[in-house]
C-alpha cells in the first residue's frame, strides 16, 4: 500500500515527512524516481508547493527554491550564467520542464550535471524540519558537506530542502566561469565527464580560482589545497607552474572504466579541459 | 482520486496518484495518440503539453497534473494549428511509420506556441527529446520550419 500525500504548504508537507521518517520520500519533478519505479510506503509531492517555487535575491545570497524546474531557472536572469549554461546541457526541454536542480542535488549522482557548477558557485543546501513547536527549523550544509556520495546526501529522516543558495560573491566580476559537459551525444545524455571552473584576475593576478570535475568519482573532485596553490600566481607565472598543476590534478583524478567511458578517456579530456581553462 | 483539466474539460482520474500520467491517459480515458517508447523519458513517444509546456507523460506521476490542464494530441487536433502543422509534416515527407509524430506534434505546438519564428538550431533543440527511427530528422525540421513559415498569426 502506497500512501500519497499533496501537502498545501512547506510545514504540512515537513510534518508527515516528521511522522512517516524513513518511510516516506519526495517526489518533485519525478523525473529520477518515474523511470527508476521507485515507490515508498509514504509518497510526499511537492508539485503544489508554489512557495518552494521562487527565486530570490536578498542582499548578498541567491535563493533558489527547491521546486524550481530547469526551464524556470534557465530562463532566470538572477541566475549565474554559468548554472545556466550546465542546466541548458541536461537531458532535453521535457525533462527540463519537469526535473528540478533540488532533485539533482538530493538524487546525488556522481553523473549529476549541475553538480560541478553548484560546488564552484559555493552552493549551500537549506534543509529543514518541523520542530514540536509547529515551526520550520533550517540548517545550511555546503554543497561538499551535504553530498556525500553515489545517492548519499546528508539529509536527516525528518528532513526536506527547501532551498540551494549561492553567494552572489562567489560569481560576481569574474574574468572566466566555464562549465562543460561530455556526452555521447548532446541531448538525453548523460555526462561521461564535466569540469566547472570559475576565476577571477586582477592586475594580472589570479585572485580566486574554483575548479571542479563531475563523474570522475562517486562525488565531484575540487581540491581546496590546489586551488590556493594557484591563486596568487601572476598569469606569467601560471603558464609556467601549468604542466605541474596538471600533474597535480592527474594524480588527485581517480576516474573508472565503465559503460559510458574508460577512465583513461575522462582523465584525458580532463586535464585538457583544465589546461584549455587555465589558457588565460 | 487526482483532479485536472483534460482536453479542456475538468476530469477526476480514479488511479492511485504515483500511477504514471501515460497510463492514465491511455487506459483510464482511451485517449491512445500518446505512445509508450520507452517508458523512461528518453524518447518523447508520449509528450504532452501540461500547461501549455511540453512534458514526457511517461515520467509524470499523476500527482503531478493535479489541477494543471494537461492537451494531449486528442485535444489539439480541432484546431488551426495542427491542421497547418498536419498538411506541412505530410508535405515534408515527416511522417513514415508515424510512432513518434504525436509526440513530435506536441513538441512543435510547444515550440511555436513559445517562438513563433523559431531558428533552424531552435527547432532541433526543441525536438531533441523525441527520437524518430524512420526519418532521419531533416525533414521533421523542415516541416516545422514550413508550418512557421505559413502560420503567420497562427501562433
Ligand atoms: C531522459 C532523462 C535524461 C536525464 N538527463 C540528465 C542529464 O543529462 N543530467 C543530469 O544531471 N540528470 C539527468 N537526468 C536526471 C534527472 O532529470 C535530474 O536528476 C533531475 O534534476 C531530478 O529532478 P526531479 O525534480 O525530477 O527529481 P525527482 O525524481 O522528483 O526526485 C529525485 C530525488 O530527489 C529527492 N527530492 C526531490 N526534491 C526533494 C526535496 N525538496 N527535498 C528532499 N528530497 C528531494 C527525491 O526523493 C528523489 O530521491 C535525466 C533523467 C531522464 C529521465
Ligand atoms: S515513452 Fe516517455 S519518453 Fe519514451
Ligand atoms: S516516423 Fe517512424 S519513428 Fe518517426
Amino acid at each position: 500500500m502506497v500512501t500519497a500525500c499533496m501537502p498545501a504548504s512547506v510545514a504540512e508537507a515537513l510534518y508527515m515527512k516528521k511522522k512517516a521518517g524513513e518511510r516516506a520520500m519526495f517526489v518533485a519533478g519525478g523525473t529520477d524516481i518515474m523511470p527508476a519505479r521507485q515507490t515508498a510506503p509514504v509518497m510526499i509531492y511537492l508539485q503544489g508547493l508554489h512557495d518552494l517555487s521562487r527565486v530570490s535575491r536578498s542582499g548578498t545570497v541567491l535563493s533558489i527554491g527547491a521546486g524550481c524546474s530547469y526551464t524556470q531557472l534557465i530562463h532566470d536572469e538572477l541566475i549565474p550564467l554559468v548554472l545556466r549554461e550546465a542546466m541548458q546541457s541536461i537531458a532535453a526541454p521535457a525533462i527540463r520542464n519537469a526535473g528540478t536542480l533540488a532533485g539533482n542535488v538530493c538524487r546525488a549522482s556522481p553523473a549529476g550535471d549541475t553538480l560541478p557548477v553548484l560546488h564552484v558557485l559555493e552552493a549551500v543546501v537549506v534543509a529543514g524540519h518541523l520542530a514540536d513547536s509547529g515551526a520550520i527549523v533550517e540548517r545550511r550544509l555546503a554543497i561538499e558537506k551535504f553530498i556525500l556520495g553515489n545517492r548519499r546526501t546528508a539529509l536527516r529522516p525528518e528532513e526536506m530542502v527547501l532551498a540551494v543558495e549561492i553567494p552572489c560573491s562567489s560569481y560576481e566580476n569574474l574574468t572566466k566561469m566555464q562549465s562543460c559537459k561530455v556526452g555521447g551525444r548532446k541531448a538525453q545524455a548523460i555526462a561521461k565527464l564535466s569540469f566547472a571552473g570559475i576565476c577571477r584576475v586582477k592586475a594580472d593576478v589570479l585572485q580566486d580560482v574554483r575548479l571542479a570535475f563531475g563523474a570522475v568519482g562517486p562525488a565531484v573532485v575540487r581540491s581546496r589545497e590546489l586551488e590556493k596553490k594557484i591563486q596568487g600566481l601572476t598569469l606569467t607565472e601560471l603558464a609556467d607552474k601549468k604542466n605541474d598543476i596538471l600533474n597535480e590534478y592527474a594524480a588527485l583524478l581517480q576516474p573508472l572504466d565503465d559503460q559510458r567511458s574508460t577512465a583513461a578517456y575522462r582523465r584525458q579530456v580532463c586535464l585538457s579541459l583544465l589546461e584549455d581553462y587555465l589558457t588565460l | 482520486m487526482v483532479e485536472f483539466t483534460l482536453n479542456g474539460k475538468n476530469v477526476t482520474s480514479q488511479q492511485p496518484p504515483h500511477t504514471r500520467l501515460l497510463d492514465v491517459l491511455r487506459e483510464e480515458f482511451g485517449l491512445r495518440a500518446t505512445k509508450e517508447g520507452c517508458g523512461e523519458g528518453e524518447c518523447g513517444a508520449c509528450s504532452v503539453l501540461v500547461e501549455g509546456m511540453l512534458w514526457n507523460s511517461c515520467v509524470t506521476p499523476l500527482a503531478n497534473v493535479r489541477r494543471k490542464s494537461v492537451t494531449t494530441l486528442e485535444g489539439f487536433r480541432d484546431t488551426e494549428r495542427y491542421r497547418l502543422l498536419e498538411q506541412c509534416f505530410s508535405e515534408a515527407g515527416a511522417v513514415q511509420c508515424g510512432f513518434c509524430t504525436p509526440g513530435m506534434i506536441m513538441a512543435a505546438e510547444a515550440l511555436l506556441s513559445h517562438n513563433p519564428w523559431p531558428l533552424e538550431a531552435e527547432i532541433r533543440e526543441a525536438i531533441s527529446g523525441n527520437l524518430c527511427r524512420c526519418t532521419g530528422y531533416n525533414m521533421i525540421v523542415d516541416a516545422v520550419r514550413r508550418a512557421a513559415a505559413k502560420g503567420a498569426g497562427l501562433w
